[in-house]
């Protein structure tokens, strides 16, 4: 057996399965202080499962069959419990919200200092520091749910960061982020290794994170010193010529707000049959909110929404879903049903449909495999598979897709992508709120840009998203095209 | 409250302001009451909630006028005589206008994580503390996973409020199996999120506020007034 005292994470001959499957085997890397190394593979590869390892939740908390060890400065993580691991190594959830205990910024911090069991001074001092390193000293008396999604993911890492580990396990960090947020994420990686910490990175793709990390390891293929580019568009998918001059969406001069606040102002915007638009924006620009109108979940508050010729204020959700199918952003709180088949048929079963249209949608999205399987087992990609699957089975005329590439491999955004080819193929109309530059230049024929709850641009996707000063202006990510340009001017 | 007093004092008041909605047996004390409880909503951040509230149990006000000016002679709690009495009808409405509006300043007002500081600085056994803490805050949880769950069925279709009561019930079945499934997942989710954060009941928490001049003023004027009414209306001695 190698050394294991020395200070770093080491993975010794891992492998781990459930249910006599292995999901990965004889895994062998090393992480040390002031090091950041980031793990990618395919949806359903094992990196959560693998970050569970990192820490101890396998075995301790989720029961899979596990082979090898895991050091972390000598300590045997898998023979240890969570409570003395996370003092060495702790870990960000992919559902990060979680571990957030506390109800205002401060709170929090104060709350994983209290389990130290450090004197009121103590906490305080280390409280400041700690609010200090990670910019959120101006946050501390805010509310947990008054700050961004990237403000609140700093601030998961921030509490763990406060019970001391030497490393780092952040699953998924990037899956809901805007591109500011990456961008923050990469700057706070870049602190931590600063402070001597080692960082474990899962995630789906690097974009905006390559000059964070050292190494990547893709799992099943070995360990690589360069980063995986994500291949270029071969081709563009589709038309952009509108089916029909009379829209399918139509918003008239929408203005809507939760509570106090409009986060719709006055939106005016056509969208026609055959068409696919990519509705973008930074994180709270409103594009959920505005997509949540065409299925009348939400009403609006000024202004009127028509709908396949319908005015949604009159029609419920139910009555609609005849005409829109909606994907939801967070498959783990919109899934409901025990196997993957019933998830799947629900829609179609409710609209009276043949289940003929259920087994189509299965076979399209790849999922045959897993018909019994419960829903509550699948990797994020899959789940978001699962939704879409449920969604096609409905035989809509307009798809609506909230962030369908969260957590996707490049394997399934082809078959994402060709789904809504296909779909615009047949006349239908997709709508997709994405972050994901790529995509959207590979899938839509227009791009709606949102800012603040208007309407900041609206065109070809070419000509916003290749568009340096519109692509900053509207802060969204930068595509592959664009980076590799300024690299080789540079 | 915007004058952001300390949330020992919010409590001390709310509590207060219901135990002399209890203890004042006179028309003119309770109209001192509702107006000292609306002077407090009025400088409310959010009065949104308050007013909802307020618009929502009208007609409960309304009823209760009724009732206790025509009908007072069958209370179960106490004989007030008989015949029609609008005194007694304005006295009872107002002190239930004032538990109402006091209940209403106190959610709006006492934010959970500030109930569980000022519990926990009154001495009160911390497990019971925390878990009142756990429980407030998962409470956000479930009603989020409740509108999740009711969205995504509503636009597979599901229509949930339409037809008989009976059939209305049997509708929301699909919306409450996978909301308690949700909830277990939720729990063990939270647990794990503990151990992360080495928890443990053993640990002291520290509570950093301070009690301001404000806050001293505000209790003593509550303990005063408790006080007197309590010498007034119980005891007789002035």
């Amino acid at each position: 057996m190698e050394a294991v005292n020395g200070s770093e994470l080491r993975v010794v001959n891992l492998s781990c399965g459930y249910g006599g499957d292995w999901v990965f085997k004889n895994l062998n890397f090393s992480v040390k202080p002031g090091e950041a190394l980031a793990i990618t593979g395919p949806s359903g590869s094992g990196k959560t499962t693998l970050a569970y390892c990192l820490v101890g939740i396998i075995p301790n908390k989720v029961r899979a069959e596990v082979e090898g060890r895991v050091f972390a400065d000598g300590r045997d993580i898998l023979s240890s419990r969570i409570r003395e691991n996370v003092k060495t190594v702790n870990i960000i959830l992919q559902s990060y919200e979680m571990q957030i205990f506390g109800l205002t910024v401060e709170e929090d911090i104060t709350f994983s200092l209290e389990n130290l069991g450090l004197d009121e001074a103590e906490i305080e001092k280390r409280a400041d520091q700690i609010l200090e390193t990670f910019g959120l000293k101006k946050y501390r008396s805010y509310y947990v749910h008054e700050l961004s999604g990237g403000l609140r993911q700093r601030l998961a890492i921030a509490s763990s960061i406060a019970t001391a580990p030497r490393y780092l396990v952040m699953d998924d960090p990037t899956a809901n982020l805007d591109w500011r947020g990456i961008i923050e994420l990469g700057r706070t990686i870049r602190k931590l290794k600063a402070e001597g910490k080692g960082i474990v990175v899962m995630a789906r793709r690097l974009k905006g994170l390559e000059g964070a990390v050292d190494r990547v390891i893709e799992l099943g293929k070995g360990e690589k010193r360069k980063i995986r580019e994500i291949p270029e568009p071969s081709h563009r998918v589709g038309s952009s010529k509108p089916g029909t001059p009379e829209p399918v969406i139509k918003f008239e001069d929408v203005w809507f707000k939760y509570a106090r606040d409009y986060v719709l102002k006055g939106v005016s915007l056509e969208i026609y049959s055959g068409e696919s638009v990519a509705l973008m924006g930074p994180n709270g620009s409103g594009k959920t909110t505005l997509a949540k109108h065409v299925n009348a979940l939400l009403k609006p508050s000024r202004g009127r929404v028509v709908v396949a010729g319908k005015e949604t204020g009159k029609l419920s959700p139910a009555q609609l879903a005849r005409y829109v199918a909606f994907v939801f952003q967070d498959p783990d709180k919109h899934i409901t049903s025990e196997t993957v088949w019933d998830e799947v048929a629900f829609g179609a079963r409710n609209l009276g449909l043949p289940e003929s249209y259920a087994e189509e949608a299965l076979k399209t999205l790849g999922l045959q495999a897993r018909r019994n399987d419960p829903p509550y087992f699948l990797s994020m990609g899959e789940k978001i598979r699962v939704s879409i699957a449920g969604a096609l089975a409905m035989n809509p005329r307009i798809l609506v897709l909230d962030e369908p590439t969260t957590g996707q491999d490049e394997e399934t955004l082809e078959v994402i992508a060709s789904v809504i080819s296909e779909l615009k193929a047949r006349g239908k109309t997709v709508l997709v709120i994405t972050h994901d530059s790529d995509f959207a230049l590979k899938v839509s024929d227009r791009v709606v840009a949102l800012r603040d709850g208007k309407i900041a641009a609206d065109g070809p996707p070419e000509k916003i998203l290749l568009s340096r000063p519109l692509i900053e202006v509207l802060e969204l990510e930068p595509p592959s095209r664009l980076l590799e340009a300024t690299e080789v001017t540079a | 409250m915007s004058l952001s007093l300390d949330p020992r004092t919010k409590v001390l008041f709310f509590s207060s302001m219901l135990a002399l909605a209890f203890i004042c047996r006179d028309i003119w004390a309770m109209i001192a009451l509702v107006a000292a409880s609306l002077a407090a909503s009025l400088v409310e951040d959010d009065k949104t909630m308050i007013k909802k509230g307020l618009k929502t149990m009208l007609p409960l006000l309304a009823v209760a006028f009724i009732l206790w000016s025509f009908m007072h002679e069958w209370s179960l709690f106490q004989n007030y005589g008989s015949g029609v009495d609008f005194q007694l009808g304005a006295f009872m409405t107002l002190r239930l206008f004032l538990i109402l509006l006091v209940s209403l300043n106190f959610v709006s007002a006492v934010k959970p994580g500030e109930l569980v500081k000022a519990l926990d600085s009154f001495r009160l056994p911390y497990r019971a503390v925390f878990i009142l803490g756990l429980t407030l805050r998962h409470i956000y949880t479930i009603a989020d996973d409740y509108r999740a769950i009711k969205e995504a069925q509503a636009s597979r279709g599901l229509e949930l409020d339409k037809g008989s009561l009976i059939t209305r019930i049997r509708n929301y079945v699909p919306v409450l199996i996978p909301l308690f499934v949700r909830s277990i997942e939720n729990a063990e989710k939270l647990t794990l999120a503990m151990e992360l954060k080495s928890f443990t009941f053993k640990r002291r928490r520290y509570f950093k506020g301070r009690l301001r001049a404000i806050d001293v003023a505000v209790i003593a004027a509550l303990i005063i007034t408790l006080a007197l009414s309590i010498m007034h209306y119980w005891l007789a001695v002035i």
